[in-house]
């Protein structure tokens, strides 16, 4: 561990530190511009230059690129440090424009912070600025070369982090471009990385264009809610305005990125089409006698049916505190609601079979920054970058640092050229791991059995969509077979699997059992006579349960989302988006996370004045509109049904969480902002559910699942986030495209339920599957696996 | 008159000397005799007492950089590259050119040596562009080569086996940067490396790789053939090794490239060149490329070689000089070169990048009327800091000519100044043409 001085402190750093990072160590902060932590180092700005003296000589190097050497004397502070900032700052303006009023990095501008530190105030050259054209690359992302400082960083992220083939950089000297080989929508799932990644603002948000300085933005620590992975994010609003979303650090988690899904997909936040009003049939306008009434009828109908003839549903997008809150009413009258924790049956099984999969496996979990840690990763049962985009990118990390990844899945359109692919059926899965468990099969199949038992850090990660019953306990059962292995000799073995939403593993924690289908079906057959529905959809139910909404007595909804449920309830209760609450999410790997509120609900200041000109000063609280936390609202009802003392607020609820169930009493000393709390599944003694095998019969068979842009039940109601993810497209072999002559629009016909879309050939899908995205809308939706009839849709036919 | 690398010269039809040609003349003797009585240890300490350094610019001893190669227990098994570089960029420079021209089977017979010396598996040429016709007789006598058993499978009998490609570049300056060249050599930008790791351990597609200039490889056949004694015997002064061609061109009545004793004086080859053109005055001489600095016109006796031309401020380079006349403006001279250098940067770092077409702003200035007094300061300064603190050597090559010209021709800036243009009729014209 060398020891070093740097600007007059002593440090200690481990051996192998650069004198970038030695410098933040003894608290100077190196100007840097192409290296980034992440990204390495490269040598390409200059700025980072410092001097060095050792052994009686003073030489000026790159901090970067020097690594810190016992006995060495680093400065920042003398002349020829300061001089050389001076000139690569008056170098770098040369070309750079002195657009900084309208350029929205203004502010958060590395180079701007360099230009004040140096001073640098008079151009000396006369030299005219070089200008180029500006490409198309998309609906999230401005390109505005002509301020590239040619740090290379975002060619950096862009192909070697993230592996992205369709950007780099082109041209030499004075004129080197980054951008595409001609213009176009971004291919990568992770562009929007590079509006953090480039220090000035060459690429920068497209959806907070021209909307505010950044300094003006009210900011909080928030969870992204577009996936189980709960990447930490810092959400900015203005004008009572969600502007925009950025990444906030969590070495745990994201570290510093976030996909385009979750920066992007904010949408649905400011939407006109957002119900954000309360409306009660009776026309009650005030929220306290809305409460009154609503919780009036509720506690009739439990008197007078009893409280098993409530139906209470919650769903994965959901805070914990909305989850508890929800389970708390069923108390007093309502003793023996009948509850739900999700909103679609299917995931609502798959769900609770994975968290007791995790609790009874013995293995560590795998967060994220563990996935990019491990020696050895298998992932089974999904595709990820479509699933949770961020764990593909940690993935990808694993491969570049020497790890390899073996994917068993029907699909993988991401980690193609770093991992082993091994295209399996989904009905397949199971036995592929428990050839790898028993060390049988031959191919990539024996290569990746023999890298797992081989292993110093072994990793496995299960699926969800494309991941059933066997296949998860054959990943169990290989998760436990590998702690048996491996745990003798102390090396840890990590599991982790993928859950829907920001909070699935909250709400399988939460569960008692698998309840959704038999409530479902209760539904369908008129027994119950109020049910009180939370932050959830009907997509995944059956027409006849949708149907059935309609006949309900009493149906209490509360939501920020426009829906059927929105449309047909009799009290409906608008809520708080993740964005303007507080609560918490579990993501995936158990961890709990806590989010504080950006913005309060409402009218925006310029819907309120309709007037988009930029103002100075506003109310914080709109004079229309307004909702409230869910969890507040059900414990309002609470009051007015239990009979509850008062009206609790967040450290109460939590309180009350931590005394009914002490598995979630870790949960009070979460702070949103902080790095959250890993729970350990097994505290929760999880529900058993079981989750039936997909079926390989003849014929085609028809899995659904998410894309990275557009299937995701938040992100896809905004527009550009539509107009970027594009239509669907079904998938299947080449093999099965070419027999059947499919391409082009198609119908598929699952059981008397069809729909029309697009139809591609994908290599590497397994013949016999149809991969169908998340978001396609069908008249009843097939099962995982049903059997599909696809033909030429009929326009295609005649043609 | 002793000529050793061009010993055997293109004949009438133009064409190269001939393997036949070559041959006659001791051509392969040196690649005989080291194949049978020397091991590989020995021919690189052969080298190493000859003296011999290399000839593409920077001067480094080759002997030793042979000896960075991993070899024998040291060495995986694993493929090994000689790369020849043959990408001559620098400005006034066409040296190698003649050697493809005259004798390239000493550049094939010295690759050989030298892949026998380091147990090299393969070589490559990577030749400029520009040098189209003179690649396709290179790869002819590439073919001649082999079918004498010179090259390929087996050389002369013997267990050492080697074989030489042809790269043509896509022709960039920054390419006859070695690591730079690995990458153009790869398909990627030709951006150079950061070092370490060096070449000799991770070079072309991450194998130890040793990167020659062309003359370089060419003097080898000779040391193998006769010794280091003999070859250090052939230098026109003690300190010296080895014969150099010296390739003029500017302001000569009769500019050409010629081999003479390295250590020849400047004003002795000035001399065997036919003087100042129109028996003008001389001003000054860019010695070794346009990244060497000025020398003045009452320091020509100095001896050709790397010691003597560092002792007086200048370099070496590749040994291939411009002549300015009484009638040649430095300044103007100074400019053009610069402006290749700004053109000529990949535009990886920042100082070389942006830096360099500041530096060429100024001198416009100058050649324009435009420059004041401060603007001397200002140059001086800005490629202080260019030169020292860029990544690779191309912008600390830039420097060398603006440190000669402030240092020899300050007066000379002043009269820009004080004259409000340049003083020089025909580069006034040049630019404002």
């Amino acid at each position: 561990m060398p020891e070093i001085v740097f600007d007059g402190k002593k440090v200690t750093v481990p051996a192998g530190t650069n004198l970038v990072e030695a410098g933040g160590a003894a608290g100077t902060s190196v100007p840097v511009f192409c290296y980034h932590k992440d990204l390495g180092a490269v040598g390409a700005c200059r700025v980072c230059a410092v001097s060095i003296k050792q052994n009686d000589k003073t030489r000026m190097a790159m901090a970067c690129m020097t690594e810190a050497q016992d006995g060495m004397d680093v400065t920042t502070l003398d002349p020829q440090s300061r001089q050389m900032r001076k000139w690569v700052t008056e170098w770098l303006m040369v070309n750079h424009p002195h657009d900084c009023p309208i350029c929205d990095e203004g502010g958060e501008c590395q180079l701007q912070d360099l230009t004040i530190a140096t001073e640098h105030s008079i151009r000396r050259t006369e030299l005219k600025k070089r200008t180029f054209e500006n490409q198309y690359l998309g609906e999230f992302i401005t390109h505005e070369m002509n301020r590239c400082i040619t740090c290379y960083r975002c060619q950096r992220f862009y192909q070697d982090y993230a592996g992205g083939r369709d950007f780099g950089v082109t041209g030499s000297r004075d004129r080197v471009y980054f951008g595409r080989f001609e213009p176009g929508a971004f291919e990568s799932a992770f562009s929007g990385n590079l509006v953090e990644m480039c220090p000035t603002g060459v690429f920068t948000d497209k959806l907070f264009r021209y909307k505010s300085r950044v300094w003006d933005l009210e900011i909080s620590p928030s969870i992204c809610p577009h996936c189980s992975v709960g990447c930490n994010i810092l959400p900015g609003a203005r004008h009572r305005m969600l502007q925009r979303v950025r990444a906030r650090e969590n070495e745990a988690v994201n570290g510093v990125f976030l996909c385009d899904r979750g920066q992007f997909g904010h949408g649905y936040i400011m939407d006109p089409a957002r119900p954000r009003d309360l409306r009660m049939s009776d026309g009650t306008t005030d929220w306290d006698a809305a409460l009154g009434v609503t919780g009036g009828a509720l506690l009739e109908i439990a008197r007078a049916h009893g409280g098993e003839s409530v139906a209470l549903i919650t769903s994965t997008r959901a805070s914990v505190e909305t989850h508890f809150a929800l389970e708390a009413l069923a108390s007093g009258a309502l003793a023996g609601a009948r509850i739900s924790h999700f909103e679609d049956a299917d995931r609502e099984a798959s769900a609770l079979a994975s968290l007791s999969a995790l609790a009874t496996a013995g293995a560590q979990p795998l967060e994220q920054s563990d996935l990019a840690g491990c020696d050895v990763l298998v992932i089974a049962g999904t595709s990820l970058v479509d699933e949770a985009p961020l764990a593909a990118l940690a993935a990808r990390q694993c491969a570049r640092r020497g790890g390899r990844v073996f994917v068993v899945s029907p699909l993988e359109r991401y980690l193609g050229d770093v991992a082993t692919v091994i295209p399996t059926h989904p009905a397949a899965v199971a036995g592929t791991l428990e050839a790898l468990a028993s060390g049988t099969g031959d191919g990539a199949v024996a290569a990746a059995g023999k890298a797992l038992m081989g292993a110093q850090k072994p990793g496995l990660l299960l699926g969800g969509d494309l991941l059933d019953g066997p296949a998860l306990a054959a990943g169990a059962a290989l998760a436990r077979s590998l702690v048996r292995s491996h745990g003798s000799s102390g090396k840890p073995v990590r599991f982790g699997t993928l859950f829907p939403g920001p909070n699935g593993f909250g709400a399988a924690a939460m569960s008692k059992d698998a309840a959704l289908a038999g409530i479902l079906a209760d539904l369908e057959a008129g027994k119950f006579k109020a049910a009180v529905v939370v932050e959830s959809d009907a997509a995944a139910w059956s027409p006849r349960a949708r149907q059935a909404l309609g006949n309900l007595p009493l149906l209490i909804v509360l939501d920020y989302l426009p829906g059927i449920l929105a449309d047909t309830a009799q009290c409906f209760f608008p809520t708080e988006a993740t964005y303007e609450s507080n609560g918490i999410y579990v993501n995936r790997a158990g961890r709990a996370q806590g989010f504080a509120q950006v913005r309060v609900p409402g009218r925006s200041v310029i819907e309120e004045i309709r007037d988009d000109s930029f103002r100075r000063s506003y109310q914080r609280t709109p004079n229309e509109g307004g909702a409230r936390m869910a969890w507040w609202i059900l414990d309002a009802l609470r009051k007015r049904t239990v009979g509850s003392p008062e009206v609790r607020d967040l450290a109460g609820i939590r309180d009350a969480l931590a005394a009914a169930r002490p598995a979630w009493a870790p949960l009070r000393a979460v702070l949103a902002g902080d790095e959250g709390t890993v729970l350990d599944p097994a505290a929760f003694q999880p529900a058993t559910a079981t989750t039936p095998a997909f079926e390989r019969g003849d014929g085609l068979r028809v899995f659904r699942m998410d894309r990275t842009l557009g299937s995701e039940v938040l992100s896809r109601r905004s527009e550009p986030m539509r107009k970027m993810a594009g239509t669907p497209v079904a998938l299947v072999s080449p093999g099965d495209a070419a027999r059947l002559k499919l391409g082009g629009r198609v119908s598929l016909d699952a059981g008397g339920s069809a729909v029309e879309l697009e139809c591609r050939a994908e290599a590497g899908v397994p013949d016999g599957v149809v991969l169908v995205p998340r978001d396609v809308e069908w008249p009843i939706l097939p099962k995982q696996g049903a059997s599909v009839r696809v033909t030429a849709a009929l326009a295609e036919a005649a043609r | 008159m002793t000529e050793v690398l061009l010993r055997a010269r293109a004949g009438t039809d133009g064409r190269p000397a001939s393997i036949d040609a070559y041959r006659a003349v001791g051509g392969y003797a040196g690649l005989a005799r080291a194949l049978k009585d020397l091991k590989s240890d020995e021919l690189i300490e052969i080298v190493k007492q000859s003296g011999l350094r290399g000839r593409g610019g920077a001067g480094f001893p080759s002997g030793m950089k042979w000896s960075f190669v991993p070899r024998g227990e040291k060495w995986d098994g694993g493929p090994k590259y000689l790369l020849c570089n043959a990408d001559e960029m620098e400005p006034g420079t066409f040296k190698d050119r003649v050697l493809f021209e005259q004798n390239p089977h000493a550049l094939i017979e010295g690759m050989v040596l030298a892949a026998y010396g380091m147990e090299m598996t393969e070589g490559f040429v990577f030749v400029r562009r520009e040098y189209f016709r003179q690649t396709d007789d290179f790869e002819k006598a590439l073919i001649e080569a082999r079918q004498a058993g010179m090259l390929g499978q087996n050389i002369l009998g013997s267990r050492f086996s080697f074989d030489i490609h042809v790269h043509r570049s896509g022709g960039r300056y920054i390419c006859g940067e070695e690591t730079a060249l690995i990458n153009a050599f790869e398909g990627k930008r030709a951006n150079p490396r950061s070092k370490p790791p060096f070449p000799a351990t991770k070079g072309l597609w991450g194998r130890p790789t040793t990167v020659h200039n062309v003359e370089t490889l060419a003097c080898v056949p000779g040391i193998a053939a006769n010794g280091a004694e003999w070859f250090k015997n052939l230098a026109a002064t003690p300190e010296g090794a080895g014969t150099k061609l010296y390739g003029g061109s500017g302001a000569l009545e009769a500019p050409k490239c010629i081999e003479r004793p390295i250590g020849t004086t400047l004003r002795a080859l000035i001399d065997e060149m036919g003087g100042v053109r129109g028996g003008k005055q001389l001003l000054a001489v860019i010695p070794g490329g346009a990244s060497t600095p000025f020398i003045p016109a009452d320091q020509i006796d100095v001896p050709m070689d790397y010691a003597a031309l560092e002792k007086i401020g200048s370099r070496l380079g590749t040994g291939t000089f411009i002549v300015f006349s009484e009638d040649d403006c430095p300044v103007h001279g100074t400019l053009n070169m610069q402006r290749f250098f700004a053109r000529e940067s990949c535009g990886f770092c920042t100082p070389c990048r942006d830096g360099l077409p500041y530096g060429v702003e100024i001198l416009e200035r100058f050649e324009q009327g435009r420059a004041t007094m401060a603007d001397i300061d200002l140059l001086d300064q800005l490629y202080a800091f260019i030169g020292p603190n860029s990544f690779c050597a191309l912008a600390g090559g830039a420097a060398e000519p603006i440190k000669g010209l402030i240092r020899h021709f300050r007066p000379l800036l002043e009269e820009h100044v004080t004259s409000k243009g340049c003083p020089f009729a025909r580069s006034r014209e040049a630019v404002h043409a």
